[in-house]
């Protein structure tokens, strides 16, 4: 007896296993049997967690950037506070330990007040800090040695002090003399002096003392501030001492008045008080508060952090940056899941349907719910094993690809040379490992409670489970007769896809009709993947609609020259009256293609009032905010560009009108008859004259107005009026003089041309042309500069613009003019820009978010690819028993293949239809979103893509349809015919 | 006279050391009207040999000639035009088109063939099988019983030469058997259709004016009722 009892269960387990051991199996031979589709839920499992992986590390990848351009431009330092104890520091190394990073201190030695002739110009007080010096620390945190724990300055003339007694100012203070003399704080002696205008090797005489309250000699303000408050005093003031200037570093580096020593440098104030500053980075806190209480431990209350990079590091939740990243993390891995999921569930549930037979026998045989469940669940398990690593590594080597097709583009946008490449952190990879996991699990839940509730009938009613729809169940209620399904002379069945398309139609349509809820899975996937692929050329082109009003022209450099001593404001200025001549020698810069010089000043106009454009005057109503352009009268305020002479033969020919450069007898201008304007939200261009206008006169202002009266255009009662005006202190600005009143003198000019672009050779970019509320009129130099004209136009600057021949070095071209110029003893280069980097660093933004948003819409895309072929091929396939039916029954190959394909263009249109709709809410969204910024943009559907997208659908149709028949040619239609076979 | 001729009919299924000898040199005749009920054990070729007379399945030798013409000489298009019009199929497992209803799976093969259903035959068939009332039901609301009584009304609405019937009442009760047994007699006489069964049941055999037994893919003999 207990050998029968015992023997058994074990026997049982030697000869078959566990009983789980036989679910795997069965589970195992299922995939293996149904390759085609095991293979599409392996592609859509390794796409998902591919996608999910691509995203996260694209997240760390981003945040590292922002983050390493925060350490490079305010260091790693992430807490700062002040102390005049020595001994602070030691307390903050016992109070912290191990979790002390990185520390730097920065001496604040006490400020010199300035003579107050000076202070005029210079502020009130010249602070001298001592360079931040790293104190020695742990360097624990990995890549924080690339960057200084606090800012450092920049020298951009000679060097930093290295040594006691050596000073570095800011630039600014090149050339300027620090003279002795009272000083403007109250009661203090003695100045900052320098032994004439500071130059590298100058000497500096510096006696500092302590800025405190006066009322409270306990709160000091900072040393190099600017502010005076006046009711502070300097206290503890030492001896002069002098120091050698050494350099000169970029001001950008401290705000307010501040000269830089070494850090060695001994304290100068009379008690020998120095104000340090702490600056340090930890390792091993969870969150800045914790770094803040071990602060308050040593006493010290008051700090400054350095947020941004604790917002990046997570220590710091409430800014905006990183959660916005989260979302956009957060917002594409749910659509990625529900993608996914949509791809998942539907291969697992078309599997199930397939062998609900299968499940229904296992039922029979004694299968419990649980372990019919579980089978499912272990598919999913198998899938996951294979699926997940591999996407995993398919996903950071798409990252990888992207970033490193992108690189240029992050590097403009972050700029600080900060470079962003992949970075791939484990608890990314975890998280897209557990994300993919759960949308597995959740995929295959549904599908697998499904196959828990097959019952052993089910195996036995082999007949297909067929739900009409409504509409159908409607027309076979009507129906009463038998010849109620034919047509009149019962030769075909009822209805239009039969007349139409005869009985391939027919049996397309019911199969549709009948089996709604499938065909609804496949259009629904087709119109998410044509409504992606449209949206992701929408979004394509309105980036290209913006960045389109970043207009930097046709030229590569540009340069603001100045004259010596400053303009005068006529066309005499040298920078103005040298400009062909200047033009000429630019041109022979090396790598210099085309020179072209515009130099820009105002003036009144006058047209004939019938050409003030009613548009423009209502845009620049007294409800706008800027004053009115011009009068009904037909008065205007021009910006008047004068351009050299090849410059405005190339205009005149590219815009085919005449008009001599070097004839002052007949003045011709032309009118570039655009207006940006932009009410605060929106920008929009109008038209200030109407087109057809053929004269304008130029007004030249009286010479000697009062210093508070100027010429202009103002509302005075609400209407737009032009003349001299001037400021009254009750009622704003208001007019004094009419035109005819003031006596203003007019410059008959023809218009040769009304344009509202310049065309592509013009040098500078017609936005840039363009001025915010004026009338923008081009005219030749030479021609204006020796006729009455001259005395019309004035207050001028003056831009020379380069075109940099293909293949030069547009910095050192940039460089060889800035030069050429600086040769000239009258001209002064005040500021140049490079437009060729500005450009190519705006386009490879554009092409970093385009690449991304491609990368992302592909891999969307190849999810609803994959599950649109999925389930038509399955739906398909799993009517191989009905086709054999229809086979056997008479139906031919032709007919066939012409119902099946009837049938794909039922969801292809479906799946067009539905997603060109989809795609056009989204547009809409969209151009509303744009138009809030760009106000003249014009709604315009992407038919491009529309089609692209058509192509794309029928692709996908095609190849699923195809590969149907393939498989049902294939079929042995007499095994398909036998229902027994499982 | 011989509607069906059988001659030297092979069919392998697979090859090589796998390769199953389905049906081996099978030849026969079957005369026009004749009731012929095709027996043999589980595997020893029924099927296929009526698949193949059928044109369901081409043989890997030999002919099967309706009508005097051979039915493997057409090309597929031809074949399915062959199946609609001269033969009529029943199967066990009723095989109906499940998004048709029962008028219109009746009515597939005469309706692919873009021909006019005659109203007459159709009501008369429906009240034979007594299927009236249940003309728009899908085969899903429909029993096994009546589920086959429609498959019998598609394999008889074109009025074919020869209907092959596998195992017709296989998955029927004995009733139900009976009925479908005399419709396919009854369509056998009065309309002179050639009718060939495959059946395990012995009364079916015996009812029948002819029965060939097949072994191993052979004719192991073909007894004549007296």
């Amino acid at each position: 007896m207990i050998g029968v009892t015992g023997h058994g269960p074990r026997g049982a387990r030697r000869a078959g296993g566990t009983p789980g051991a036989i679910f795997t199996r069965f589970t195992l031979r299922s995939l293996a049997a149904n390759r085609m589709r095991t293979v599409v839920t392996v592609v859509g499992i390794a796409l998902a967690a591919g996608l999910l992986t691509a995203v996260l590390a694209s997240v760390s990848s981003l945040r590292q950037g922002l983050m390493d351009r925060t350490r490079a431009t305010d260091g790693v330092y992430q807490l700062a506070f002040q102390y005049t104890d020595a001994e602070k520091i030691d307390e903050l190394r016992a109070q912290m330990g191990e979790h002390l990073d990185r520390l730097a201190v920065e001496r604040d030695l006490g400020a010199a007040p300035l003579s107050a002739a000076d202070a005029e110009s210079l502020g009130t007080f010249l602070g001298v800090m001592g360079l931040p010096l790293e104190q020695g620390g742990t360097a624990h945190a990995a890549g924080d040695e690339a960057f200084d724990v606090t800012r450092m300055p920049e020298a951009t003339e000679g060097r930093l002090p290295e040594a006691p007694g050596e000073i570095c100012l800011p630039s600014y203070l090149r050339g300027q003399t620090l003279t002795g003399g009272a000083s403007s704080v109250g009661d203090v002696g003695s100045c900052a002096v320098s032994d004439g205008a500071i130059e590298l090797g100058s000497r500096v005489t510096l006696a500092l003392g302590r800025r405190v309250a006066a009322g409270d000699p306990s709160y000091s303000f900072r040393s190099g501030a600017t502010y005076f408050e006046g009711d502070e005093s300097l206290v503890d003031v030492g001896s002069p001492r002098t120091y050698s200037v050494v350099g000169f570093y970029d001001p950008s580096y401290a705000s307010g008045n501040v000269a830089l020593v070494c850090p060695e440098e001994g304290a100068a104030t009379a008690s020998g008080e120095v104000v340090s500053t702490a600056y340090l980075s930890t390792t091993g806190y969870q969150s800045s508060a914790q770094m803040s209480d071990e602060l308050a431990a040593i006493g010290v209350d008051s700090f400054q952090s350095n947020r941004t990079l604790l917002m990046y590091q997570g220590l710091e939740r409430e800014l905006g940056v990183t959660q916005s990243f989260e979302m956009i993390a957060a917002t594409l891995a749910v659509v990625i899941m529900v993608a996914a999921v949509s791809l998942i569930s539907n291969s697992f549930a078309i599997s199930i349907s397939e062998r609900t037979r299968q499940f229904g026998l296992l039922s029979s045989l004694g299968a419990s719910r649980r372990q019919l469940r579980r089978t499912v669940l272990t598919e999913a398990a198998v899938l996951g094993l294979a699926a997940i690593p591999v996407g995993v590594c398919l996903g950071l080597a798409g990252a990888a690809v992207a970033f490193a097709l992108t690189a240029e583009g992050w590097s403009a946008m972050l700029g600080e040379g900060v470079s962003v490449g992949l970075v791939v952190r484990p608890g990314d990879l975890a998280l897209a490992v557990a994300l993919s996991a759960v949308t597995l699990v959740v995929s295959a839940w549904a599908p697998a409670a499904r196959a828990g509730r097959v019952s052993a009938v089910d195996a036995i009613r082999s007949a297909r489970d067929v739900r009409p729809s409504r509409r159908l169940q409607r027309a076979f209620a009507r129906r009463r007769g038998a010849m109620d399904d034919l047509s009149a002379d019962g030769s075909r069945p009822r209805g239009l896809a039969a007349r139409l398309g005869g009985m391939p139609a027919f049996l397309a349509r019911r199969t549709l009709d009948v089996s709604a809820g499938k065909s609804r899975v496949a259009a629904v996937s087709l119109a998410v993947s044509v409504a992606l692929l449209v949206t992701a050329g929408l979004i394509g082109d309105y980036l290209g609609a913006s960045t389109s009003y970043i207009d930097t022209g046709s030229a590569d450099l540009n340069v603001y020259v100045t004259p010596e001593g400053g303009f005068t404001g006529t066309v005499e200025d040298a920078p103005v009256a040298r400009m062909n001549e200047l033009v000429g020698e630019i041109s022979k810069v090396g790598g210099i293609e085309r020179a072209s010089a515009i130099a820009t000043g105002t003036s009144g106009i006058r047209v004939d009032p019938a050409y003030m454009s009613a548009d423009a005057l209502a845009t620049f109503s007294e409800r706008s905010s800027y004053d009115p352009y011009g009068t009904p009268e037909g008065y205007a305020q021009a910006i008047v560009h004068l351009v050299d002479d090849a410059t405005w033969r190339e205009m005149a020919s590219e815009l085919g009108v005449g008009g001599s450069e070097a004839d002052p007898a007949n003045l011709s201008c032309v009118v570039l008859n655009a207006v940006d304007v932009n009410d605060g939200n929106t920008y929009g261009t109008v038209a200030p004259l109407e087109p057809g206008v053929e004269r304008l006169s130029l007004l030249a202002e009286p010479e000697a107005l009062p210093d508070d009266q100027w010429v202009g255009t103002t509302f005075a009662d609400g209407q737009a009026v032009y003349g001299v005006l001037t400021v009254d202190d009750s009622e704003g600005t208001v007019l004094v003089a009419t035109p005819e009143e003031a006596g203003l003198g007019e410059v008959e000019v023809s218009v040769a041309a009304c344009v509202d672009d310049l065309g592509d050779s013009f040098p500078a970019g017609a936005s840039l042309l363009r001025s915010a509320n004026s009338v923008t009129v081009l005219m030749p130099e030479r021609a204006v500069a020796a006729s009455e004209a001259a005395g019309a136009v004035r207050n001028f600057s003056v831009a020379y613009y380069m075109d940099v021949a293909a293949g030069a070095d547009d910095v050192r071209a940039l460089s060889d003019v800035e030069e050429t110029i600086a040769g000239h003893d009258d001209l002064v280069v005040s500021g140049s820009t490079n437009l060729a980097e500005l450009a190519r660093e705006s386009r490879s933004m554009e092409y970093t978010i385009v690449v991304f948003l491609y990368c992302f819409t592909a891999i969307t895309m190849a999810i609803a690819v994959a599950n649109v072929f999925n389930t038509i091929a399955s739906a398909l396939m799993l009517r191989t028993r009905e086709f054999a039916v229809l086979q056997s029954a008479g139906m031919g190959r032709r007919s066939f293949r012409r119902m099946i394909v009837l049938e794909c263009a039922d969801f292809a249109a479906k799946g067009l239809v539905g997603g060109v709709a989809l795609a056009a809410l989204v547009n809409v969204a969209l151009f509303q979103a744009m138009s809030l910024s760009i106000g003249t943009l014009a709604f315009d559907m992407p038919w491009g893509h529309v089609a692209l997208s058509c192509a794309v659908v029928a692709l996908v149709l095609a190849a699923s349809a195809l590969y149907a028949l393939r498989k049902t040619h294939a079929m042995n239609l007499v095994e398909a015919l036998r229902a027994d076979a499982l | 006279m011989d509607i069906l001729q059988v001659e030297h009919l092979t069919k392998t299924y697979g090859a090589g050391d796998t390769a199953v000898r389905a049906l081996d040199d099978v030849s026969l005749t079957v005369a026009a009207g004749e009731f012929v009920a095709i027996i043999g054990s589980s595997g020893s070729g029924k099927s296929t040999l009526l698949h193949l007379i059928g044109g369901v399945d081409r043989p890997t030798s030999g002919t099967v000639r309706v009508n005097g013409e051979d039915v493997f000489d057409r090309s597929d298009e031809e074949l399915a035009v062959f199946r609609r019009r001269e033969v009529g199929l029943v199967y066990q497992f009723y095989n109906l088109v499940p998004v048709l209803d029962v008028v219109e799976n009746m009515c597939l093969p005469v309706l692919m063939d873009g021909r006019p259903v005659n109203q007459a035959r159709l009501e008369n068939m429906l009240h034979v099988l007594g299927l009236e009332g249940r003309e728009h039901h899908l085969p899903n609301q429909l029993s096994g019983g009546q589920q086959q009584r429609v498959a019998i009304g598609r394999a008889l609405m074109n009025a074919p030469a020869v209907v092959l019937a596998d195992e017709p009442t296989g998955n029927l009760d004995s009733k139900n058997s009976a009925e479908i047994m005399h419709l396919l007699r009854k369509s056998n006489r009065e309309l002179g259709q050639t009718l060939i069964v495959i059946t395990h049941d012995e009364d079916i055999a015996l009812s029948a004016d002819r029965v060939i037994a097949l072994e191993d893919g052979r004719v192991a003999s073909d007894t004549r009722a007296r």
